[in-house]
């Protein structure tokens, strides 16, 4: 039976293994998109914020970043003068770091999340030219899209439309293609990894909502996170932001998922909401570790479950997650827990948040020996003894003993290090948090500052949080909802129940993020207060909670998604031709946008407010006309921005290009 | 009759083909229709429409809280495009420390007026000291073996209160 069917037990294993990969893909899937919604959700978003995607370097700081890709890609960690691909020379090039003479990028968990996509870009490039891989991508993309939501609304019809724009836009995209050089891979990559974070971030969001509500609300929920806040601004601007405001949604969902499930499940769900932080220090050791902070206090505080094992696995995770961002700081430098960020930095003065240089001691360099012959190691400790005796023999074997005790040495002055660091940085935020005036510009109307204007070309071309995110303004009304349920329900903060401990968490998170923000903004090239990029996201997420929002949702879907609709397409258009009437500068469309943007969150918190306070004078539907408005206006100001504002680079389909030129505002 | 299926299966095919033909190993170069860099060549231009009156200096709205130095669109007409040549537009006020350019490619087929906008340029209010400024305004014709001036004028910029 064995011996005379040989290809028969062949295909049987071909079988079995293909099944089982199969098998893999699927859970791979379930974990990242949770179901076919999230699938489909990210398809979406990927798609839509892909048209507006210009290949080019909207921010310096993403010049050391892109180099690092480039040079990673080919296996270099530290980098020379002569290995810069884009921007040559050192001053021009914020965010670059000198060690031992080499210079280093920082945020290498972004550097590292673009490498998978600059090898498929590049097997793909070997055989067709990298502009028409761009459009034959998205146009494949366009027909699976159409595929899914025609399955998941029965309509046959989406598919052809779907086949109609695919095959229609790839063949301008051939008809109008212009070269795209393949140096510029590594950039393109690097959106284009941003560009499925914000996927991810609009998926995650998704699934939290779906975790405690309707699914209707958590679809909502999702295309607002990536649509209608500046998650699509940042989306194929390839900064950090988008990136660890997906692993923070991620973190969130994952200890709300722990709240809920029960055993080993909820084991690891509980390890996940450490591990998504442990990335992010590997993209922004600071953020990773004021965010991780916060996370275990409200986990100690809130968690009644607090056995060994589920200790042991949280322990477990967040260890091997922040695994890759101490072994790329032992390569670079030797020490575990000295990021690049605190290394000297070559070119421009940075504002970011990290100390300024490191311990002083020896210790912060004396781990370089664990590096070995890493290539960043420092190389002054290589020196060969020409006399050995028993001592030094002695000595050798204790060798490892003291690399080790000078590794313990070592991560100790850092902790102390960065303990004063963080102990001054929330201080120093805890002040700044008084600084009405601050506030007031950073949240509400930035205007002008005259003491930062100068930077770009003095056009105040930066929004406030509300201004860029109306539907943020709706959390006014989390006071009226408080004081209602306060009212309802007394006061019983002592049990939790796992949507409320996750609202904490959201909280600390954003109360975190924002006070050790708060004393370096309000700040120039900002745009859409992108340091706080994380907090607009969570606090986005918030009016989701409130009952009024998810009524609105609810119980008048059509109108919702009818008024957004039209806002979004409407809108463009309005503002085109008021824009081009009142021929603006670029600050002054910019602030017109703000302006816009101000009244809209009026309205829409005044009606949100309204809706929970007196519910039989506010009706569901005039709630979701305001939400509607308000999140609209930010997809508006994201698609005038990207098509109109903001022109630094060519648009990677050159029929977005040749639509951007008709347009006649500046 | 064709279904659904077999358009999409269609559709994908085609996009595969149309990589491969136009890639390395292929037979058309799908780019090369497209120039977006100068080149030699060159073009007959003459200024049609360009409102200097238009050139002055205001204070900003919106809250802007800035000047602008507004600055007026060319239109341009162009013939007898050869090569690659370009269209430079280029305003300089150098009391104010300004000086901007802005280029349009032109290439063959493409006879008629071309339209040459230029964003406003934000001023420090406090650098705005003089009620009148001297600018020069110049439209030319340029590629790397031609440089044709079509349009120069020395122009006074007002300043608006």
């Amino acid at each position: 039976m064995s011996g005379d069917r040989p290809s028969g037990v062949e295909a049987q294993f071909r079988s079995v293994w293909s099944e089982r990969l199969s098998q893999y893909g699927n859970r791979a899937v379930r974990f990242v998109f949770g179901d076919g919604v999230g699938v489909t959700l990210w398809l979406a978003v990927v798609v839509l914020l892909a048209l507006s995607w210009r290949v080019g370097f909207f921010i310096t700081d993403t010049y050391p970043i892109a180099n690092a890709v480039a040079n990673l890609a080919d296996g270099r960690l530290a980098m020379t003068p002569p290995d810069f691909q884009y921007s040559l020379t050192l001053g021009t090039q914020p965010g670059l770091h000198e060690y031992g003479g080499r210079f280093y990028a920082r945020n290498y968990g972004q550097v590292v999340a673009a490498l998978p996509f600059l090898w498929l870009l590049e097997g793909a490039s070997a055989v067709a030219p990298p502009r028409l891989v761009l459009a034959g991508g998205w146009a494949l993309g366009v027909v699976g899209l159409g595929r899914r939501l025609a399955a998941r609304f029965d309509r046959r019809w989406l598919r052809l439309v779907a086949v109609v724009v695919a095959s229609a836009w790839f063949a301008a995209a051939v008809v109008f293609a212009t070269a795209l050089d393949r140096s510029q891979l590594p950039l393109v990559a690097l959106q284009l990894s941003t560009l499925a974070a914000a996927g991810l971030v609009a998926v995650s969001c998704y699934r939290l909502v779906g975790a405690f509500h309707d699914r209707r609300v958590a679809v909502a929920a999702g295309v607002a996170l990536a649509l209608a806040t500046p998650v699509g601004f940042w989306a194929t601007i390839p900064k950090r932001h988008v990136l660890v405001t997906a692993l923070v949604f991620g973190s969130v969902f994952a200890f709300a998922r722990s709240r809920q499930l029960d055993g080993r499940a909820s084991h690891v769900a509980h390890g996940l909401a450490y591990g998504a932080l442990g990335l992010v220090a590997w993209v922004h050791a600071f953020e990773g570790f004021f965010l991780t902070t916060a996370l275990f206090a409200v986990d100690f505080l809130t968690e009644p479950r607090k056995s060994r094992r589920r200790l042991a696995v949280a322990g477990g995770i967040f260890a091997l997650s922040v695994l890759p961002m101490a072994a790329t700081n032992v390569l670079i430098n030797g020490n575990p827990l000295r990021p690049p960020r605190l290394l000297p930095g070559v070119g421009p003065e940075s504002v970011e948040l990290a100390p300024t240089g490191g311990p002083e001691s020896g210790g912060g360099d004396g781990g370089s020996g664990t590096a070995g012959d890493g290539v960043g190691a420092d190389p002054t400790g290589g020196g060969d003894s020409t006399q050995r005796t028993l001592l030094d023999e002695l000595f050798g074997l204790l060798s490892p003993l003291f690399v080790l005790m000078t590794l313990a040495e070592t991560v100790l002055t850092q902790l102390v290090f960065i303990g004063n660091y963080a102990v001054a940085a929330v201080s120093d935020g805890v002040t700044a948090a008084g600084e009405h005036e601050r506030l007031w510009e950073i949240f509400v109307r930035r205007g002008n500052s005259a003491s930062l204007s100068g930077v770009n070309d003095y056009e105040p071309i930066d929004l406030s949080v509300v201004e860029s995110t109306p539907i943020v303004g709706t959390l006014l009304a989390l006071p009226a909802v408080a004081a209602v349920h306060l009212r309802r329900h007394g006061v019983a903060v002592s049990r939790l129940g796992p949507r409320r401990q996750t609202d904490l968490l959201v909280a600390s998170y954003v109360v975190v993020l924002t006070v050790v923000y708060l004393p370096r903004l309000p700040l120039f090239s900002q745009l859409t207060v992108r340091y706080l990029l994380p907090v607009i996201a969570l606090a986005s997420y918030c009016p989701f909670r409130l009952p009024a929002v998810r009524e609105a949702v609810t119980g008048a879907p059509r109108t919702i998604a009818g008024v957004y609709a039209g806002t979004v397409l409407a809108g463009p258009v309005l503002f085109a031709v008021v824009l081009a009437a009142l021929d603006p500068a670029l600050g002054e469309a910019i602030q017109f946008h703000a302006l816009v943007g101000l009244c809209i969150a009026a309205v829409a918190a005044v009606l949100v407010v309204g809706r929970t306070l007196a519910p039989a004078r506010v009706s569901p539907r005039s709630v979701a006309v305001g939400v509607a408005l308000a999140g609209g206006a930010t997809t508006v100001y994201l698609s005038l921005a990207s098509v109109e504002y903001f022109a630094y680079g060519p648009f990677a389909f050159d029929v977005a290009g040749r639509i951007a030129r008709l347009v006649p505002i500046l | 009759m064709l279904s659904v299926a077999r358009l999409e299966r269609l559709a994908v095919a085609v996009v595969a083909v149309t990589l491969l033909l136009t890639g390395p190993f292929g037979v058309v170069d799908a780019t090369a229709r497209n120039p977006t860099t100068v080149g030699d060549g060159r073009a007959n231009a003459a200024v049609e429409r360009l409102n200097t009156s238009g050139l002055l200096v205001e204070g900003g709205r919106f809250g802007t809280g800035v000047d602008y130095l507004r600055i007026p669109d060319a239109t341009v007409a162009v013939s007898d495009i050869e090569g690659r040549p370009r269209l430079v537009y280029r305003v300089s006020v150098p009391e104010l420390g300004v000086d901007r350019t802005t280029t349009t490619l032109l290439s063959g087929g493409q006879s008629g007026t071309v339209r040459l906008g230029m964003r406003d340029r934000g001023l420090d209010p406090d650098s705005v000291t003089e009620r009148r400024y001297r600018a020069t305004i110049t439209v030319r014709v340029q590629s790397f073996e031609y440089d044709q001036t079509v349009f120069e004028t020395g122009e006074t910029v007002e300043v608006r209160p």
